[in-house]
């Protein structure tokens, strides 16, 4: 057995400065700096951030720069392919889809965005409260919901309407989220229940910590992976959603449209002309396969539990 | 636990009540009338309510019908004149429900298993293309989905029956489309959870102990994983159960989807309310039952307090 | 632990599933040999009622038209005897008298025109409450005993003797033979109705029958079994044994099962039409769609006369048509459905019109709206008129066809707005409306049955044609030749008069006329004699047979 000497040479005293005694040696990022990072490194995410985004800015600009209205019907043009004048071809009343989809993606994106975020933040609030507190208030809170679930949510929908007494977009999100939020609070009490044992909280408590802030800021970080999945479920619920609840005539009045809107109208032609349901169908998908990359991007890159795990 | 499930049992016939009641009157606030008809000179009107009992002040009506309801008796639909909700929950319930079960089946199976498998090869190929049945299964809605397969196994290969609900093989293509958008949510919360799972302190503790990985993922991960699948599973069970209404029409099942849908838009009051009650009740049911689950999966979870 | 939730959900899927046992039913469908005898054709709706007083719906009369023999038949439009052998009508028109045949109900006891006298006063009774209790309004009395303000004995029936049954009406009404043959007019049995109350007619054995066929089965939500009924008068000439009337809501869903064999006749969406042109055969329903437009309401720009001709002349209907139904509806340029009954020949043919050029007239659309403009004292872009229509979509194709074609001409907005088909009847009938989309079935074979609607004081006048801002009828000319039509008492001159209401309402632009139905079909090689019609029972297969 050779014995390996290392020559102490090679090893230098550097000495003690009492600055750098505490320094840290990475940068300190904030919270959304390292978020930023990850998702940065992450390049499915951010390829997917990127679709996102154009998808966005064709919705902004595509109508604006389209030499055709996205109602302007015509005999001729009805279910004609796609072609160099009609990009994505033309619907059943002679429309050009191309045009159609970026103005449906304004209604839709929107839409599907601010229900699912609303729904997020309220739910996410009460189930926290009601799975924290406990005991009778969250009984209180359960069976409110299970009341709520009970009543069809179109009774609810179509009373929202006679309510406001107008219809569009607000009208439409006001009517998702009175139900919507409901499965994510469910979710939210049932993690809490679970989380509300364990010991960080009980130091939080011991430390004098607010309840509202050990909600807040302790319990409810620890479900972002819930939250973000759900997100990304409901999303695609919502942009259906407003299809069917615009057929009853809440919501998207005609000749305006939304992605929903497109499918339900291209799927009675689905054997006449396919192209008007797999074209809106592919850019349901695409989003949805983006939001839901990006939502595990997200969840990496948010997680608290996950942090450092590299 | 038999006074908590005794507790549990009154709470649950309190909420039905206050669900009832919340119905019964958000129902006759909607705009419409149930007697609408292109026909309808004010006479036939007149009669048609009084015969309804519609004329009586609203209390009155909410009484008498909450009497009817305590003897069983949910009262004549106002559409389909001479039959009664109890007949069409009777006739369409075992319908919608056999379905559901299929469904349910299928969505529960191949949703945790293939949540299961994504979590464990997490960024995997096979992880991805987890992603992808999950995705097609949410972002493309029943009616597409349901054409699609229709159309499909149906009508171009001609592998399966079209519509009609009578041998097993009529029920194999509405049971995949009435469950596909389950299966992938389940799949997705399952990953999530699974991962969630796999980076606790005692996962790495019964592997330092040297258990087997099989033991671990079954003994340890699935068993804490799968309690926000289980919470999911209360509105699941009663709304897949209790029908659906395009995959219902789609595939010709006499289910109780089309009137639970169909009821609200005609303003058949004593058909909503019937089903509210029917449906309002199994979610009450599903729901104790999940609350009681919750006890039993998960040690760290004390309900009865 | 896992083993105990396992077991439970395993418990619970068990009982659940013996909820849901023997749901599978076995497929009822014995390949015999020898020549076919069994129909399936399916319903997009339910069968709501075989209660022949409660039904208001043309699956339910045409259901109840196959298992209740009506005192006379028609059969492609022409009237035969039914349970009547024979009848007379007195001089002035007013009495009828109507001698029934020996038969018999299905469990033996003799129909008797005491039978008919309870069904007719039980359809008129306020207690029955029966949708098409205005239906007898053409007998004496039959709307004030509707009402209850007359007891019902008042009413023109009366039982004679077993087999004789006399009817007088409240005025001359030369289609009341067709009347007759409706659905609510059939026998009904006092003591059954009386022993089963609100189940009358709800099961097979809640009810017993006298047509060709018999209830069978009636599976909820499902579908309606009938079998041939061999005491039925004129049995020889029913060659069916079995019909199943099954109910798929999805229109393409009926195409696909038509087309593997599962049923026999099946309707076609238009959208498909181009995919089964060489076995498509078509036939009118009856339905007739227009716009009804708001006249009396100030606040409402289609006051205005021009404005409204403007609206129709705006409309390219064959265009619309073509849009909207793949050139399957036809266009429609004036008011009353072309098939009716004229004097000799169909109206149509007798006196043909195009009130309106198909094609649209935008040269004449924009006199009429600069004419309107000034009248109204404002710009074309500063009108708003809201079109209300049904959530279906097919309404909704249409809705957007309108808009384009009439702000592209026009310059004026329209605004759509969609609601439950019965919250836009109920907005309808409350006079809620600007411009509405909306439809009439002719009750009979006679222009009248359009054409009455739009009397100034008719209940069903909704848009207020002729009529002041206060509701108040004014003077008019469509008026005066309905009061001709309704009192002279030659056939010519009625008709003539009628014509002349017809062309004085589109004139005045009282409507916006747009279309006519048509239903596509599809039915099984070898099936022959079924017959489609657009009155009674649109599909009548008494006669059907398989070649």
């Amino acid at each position: 057995m050779s014995e390996q000497v290392i020559s102490k040479e090679k090893f230098a005293v550097v000495g003690k400065s009492k600055e750098n005694m505490e320094s840290i040696s990475r940068p300190t990022l904030t919270f959304w700096q390292e978020a930023w990072r990850r998702i940065k490194k992450n390049r499915i995410a951010f390829f997917s951030l990127m679709l996102i985004l154009l998808y966005v800015l064709l919705a902004i600009f595509a109508p604006m720069f389209s030499q055709y209205g996205h109602a302007e019907i015509s005999a001729e043009l009805r279910n004609t392919l796609p072609s160099a004048q009609h990009w994505l071809g033309c619907d059943h009343l002679g429309r050009d889809i191309w045009t159609r989809i970026w103005m449906g993606a304004r209604v839709s994106l929107t839409i599907g965005l601010a229900a699912a975020v609303i729904n997020l933040c309220i739910g996410a609030l009460i189930g926290g409260i009601s799975g924290y507190y406990g005991g009778k208030l969250d009984m209180f809170i359960m069976r409110l919901i299970d009341v709520l679930y009970g009543i069809p949510s179109l009774i609810i929908t179509i009373l929202v309407m006679v309510a406001l007494n107008k219809t569009g977009m607000i009208t439409l999100i006001i009517a998702m989220v009175i139900v919507g939020w409901i499965g994510v609070a469910r979710m939210a009490r049932g993690q809490v229940l679970q989380l509300k044992e364990q010991d960080f909280v009980a130091a939080a408590k011991v430390m004098g910590v607010p309840d509202f802030q050990i909600i807040v800021k302790h319990l409810l970080p620890n479900l972002i992976g819930y939250f973000i999945t759900s997100m990304t479920m409901a999303i695609p619920g919502a942009i259906f959603q407003e299809a069917f609840l615009s057929y009853i005539g809440l919501g998207i009045t005609p000749p305006d449209c939304s992605w929903g809107v497109i499918a339900k109208e291209g799927i009675a032609m689905m054997r006449v002309a396919p192209h008007e349901v797999i074209v809106p169908a592919f850019f349901i998908c695409t989003t949805m396969l983006a939001f839901n990359l990006l939502g595990d991007g997200l969840r990496d890159a948010f997680d608290p539990k996950l942090r450092g795990t590299e | 636990m038999a006074k908590y499930i005794l507790k549990r049992i009154v709470i649950s016939l309190a909420t039905l009540l206050v669900l009832i009641t919340a119905v019964f009157f958000l129902v006759r606030l909607m705009p419409g009338d149930p007697f609408a008809s292109e026909k309808m000179p004010p006479d036939v009107k007149a009669n048609l309510e009084a015969y309804y009992g519609l004329d009586k002040p609203m209390i009155v009506q909410y009484f008498t019908y909450m009497g009817q309801l305590l003897k069983g008796n949910m009262g004549y639909s106002m559409v389909y004149s001479n039959k009664t909700v109890n007949d069409i929950v009777a006739s369409t319930f075992p319908y919608s429900a056999d379905l559901g079960i299929r469904a349910l089946c299928f969505a529960v199976f191949f949703g945790i298993t293939l949540g299961i498998v994504a979590a464990l090869r997490r960024g995997k190929p096979l992880d991805y293309g987890c992603i992808l049945i999950a995705i097609v299964g949410t972002s493309v809605p029943d009616f597409i989905m349901g054409s699609l397969l229709q159309y499909f196994f149906g009508v171009q290969w001609k592998i399966l029956p079209v519509a009609q609900y009578t041998t097993w093989k009529h029920t194999i293509l509405p049971a995949i489309a009435v469950g596909f958008y389950s299966l992938a949510s389940i799949s997705r919360y399952m990953r999530t959870s699974m991962l969630e799972v796999i980076s606790q302190d005692y996962i790495k503790t019964a592997k330092s102990k040297g258990i087997s990985n099989f033991r671990i993922t079954w003994k340890h991960q699935i068993r804490n994983a799968i309690m926000p699948v289980v919470t999911m599973m209360g509105p699941l069970v009663a709304s897949v159960l209790t029908g659906t209404f395009v995959i219902e029409a789609m595939y010709v099942v006499p289910g109780m989807g089309k009137y639970y849908v169909e009821s609200i838009s005609t303003y058949d009051y004593t058909i909503v309310l019937g089903i509210t009650v029917f449906y309002g009740a199994f979610l009450v049911i599903c729901n104790t039952i999940v609350d009681i689950l919750y006890g039993f999966i998960d040690p760290r979870i004390k309900i009865a307090k | 632990m896992l083993k105990r939730l396992l077991a439970l959900a395993l418990t619970a899927a068990l009982t659940l599933s013996m909820v849901a046992c023997g749901t599978p039913a076995a497929p009822a469908e014995p390949e015999a040999e020898g020549p076919k005898t069994t129909f399936r054709y399916s319903e997009l709706s339910e069968i709501p009622t075989l209660d022949p007083q409660m039904a208001n719906s043309v699956p339910s009369n045409t259901a109840i038209l196959h298992i209740q023999e009506p005192l006379v038949r028609m059969y492609n439009g022409v009237i035969e005897p039914g349970a009547a052998e024979s009848w007379e009508i007195s001089e002035d028109g007013l009495t009828y008298t109507f001698h029934l045949r020996d038969m018999t109900w299905s469990d033996g006891k003799a129909v008797t025109a005491q039978d008919f006298e309870y069904a007719i006063k039980r359809l008129v009774d306020p207690n029955t409450a029966s949708y098409y209790g205005w239906f007898a309004c053409y007998i004496k009395n039959g709307t004030p005993c509707n009402s209850g303000e007359l007891p019902l004995e008042e009413l023109g029936v009366k039982a004679i003797d077993e087999k004789t049954l006399e009817i007088t009406l409240e005025y001359v009404a030369d289609y009341f033979l067709q009347v007759v043959s409706n659905a609510c007019y059939v026998a009904t049995r006092q003591d059954l109705v009386e022993q089963y109350g609100q189940d009358f007619a709800a099961a097979a054995d809640k009810n017993v029958y006298n047509g060709p066929f018999v209830v069978k089965e009636i599976k909820t939500g499902d579908r309606v079994i009938l079998e041939k009924n061999p005491n039925y008068w004129n049995a020889d000439q029913t060659k069916l044994e079995t019909v199943e009337i099954i109910v798929v809501a999805n229109a393409n869903t009926a195409v696909d099962m038509y087309n593997a064999g599962d049923l026999d006749y099946v309707q076609v969406p238009s959208e498909l039409k181009d995919l089964y042109a060489d076995q498509i055969s078509e036939f009118f329903d009856g339905s007739n769609d227009f716009l009804r437009v708001k006249q009396d309401d100030p606040n409402v720009p289609t006051h205005n006369k021009d404005l409204r001709l403007a609206i129709n002349y705006a409309i390219n209907r064959a265009e619309f048509i073509t849009l909207t139904s793949n050139d399957v509806y036809a266009a429609n340029p004036r008011y009353v459905l072309p098939q009716v009954a004229g004097v000799e020949k169909t109206y149509g043919e007798e006196y043909p019109l195009e009130a309106y050029p198909v094609n649209g007239d935008p040269e004449k659309a924009k006199e009429h709206l600069d004419l309107a403009l000034a009248a109204l004292g404002c710009e074309a872009a500063d009108i708003n008129i809201e079109l209300l229509t049904t959530d279906s979509e097919g309404s909704k194709k249409q809705a957007e066809v309108l808009q384009q074609q009439i702000q592209s001409v026009l310059g004026i907005n329209i605004t759509i707005k969609q609601v439950p088909y019965k919250d836009r009847l109920k907005m309808e009938a409350d006079h809620d409306f600007e411009l509405v989309f909306t439809g009439w079935a002719p009750d009979y074979s006679d222009p009248y049955t359009y054409l009455e609607l739009q009397i100034g004081n008719a209940f069903y006048n909704y848009g207020g044609y002729n009529k002041d801002f206060n509701g108040n009828v004014v003077e008019n000319e469509y008026d005066k030749w309905m009061e001709i039509a309704q009192t002279t008492t030659d056939k010519q001159e009625r008709m003539d008069a009628l014509f002349e209401a017809e062309k004085q309402l589109l004139e005045d632009g009282g409507i916006v006329p747009l279309l006519l139905r048509r239903v596509l079909y599809m039915k099984a090689d070898g099936l022959q004699d079924l017959a489609l019609y657009f009155l009674g029972a649109r599909i009548d297969f008494t006669r059907a047979y398989w070649a």
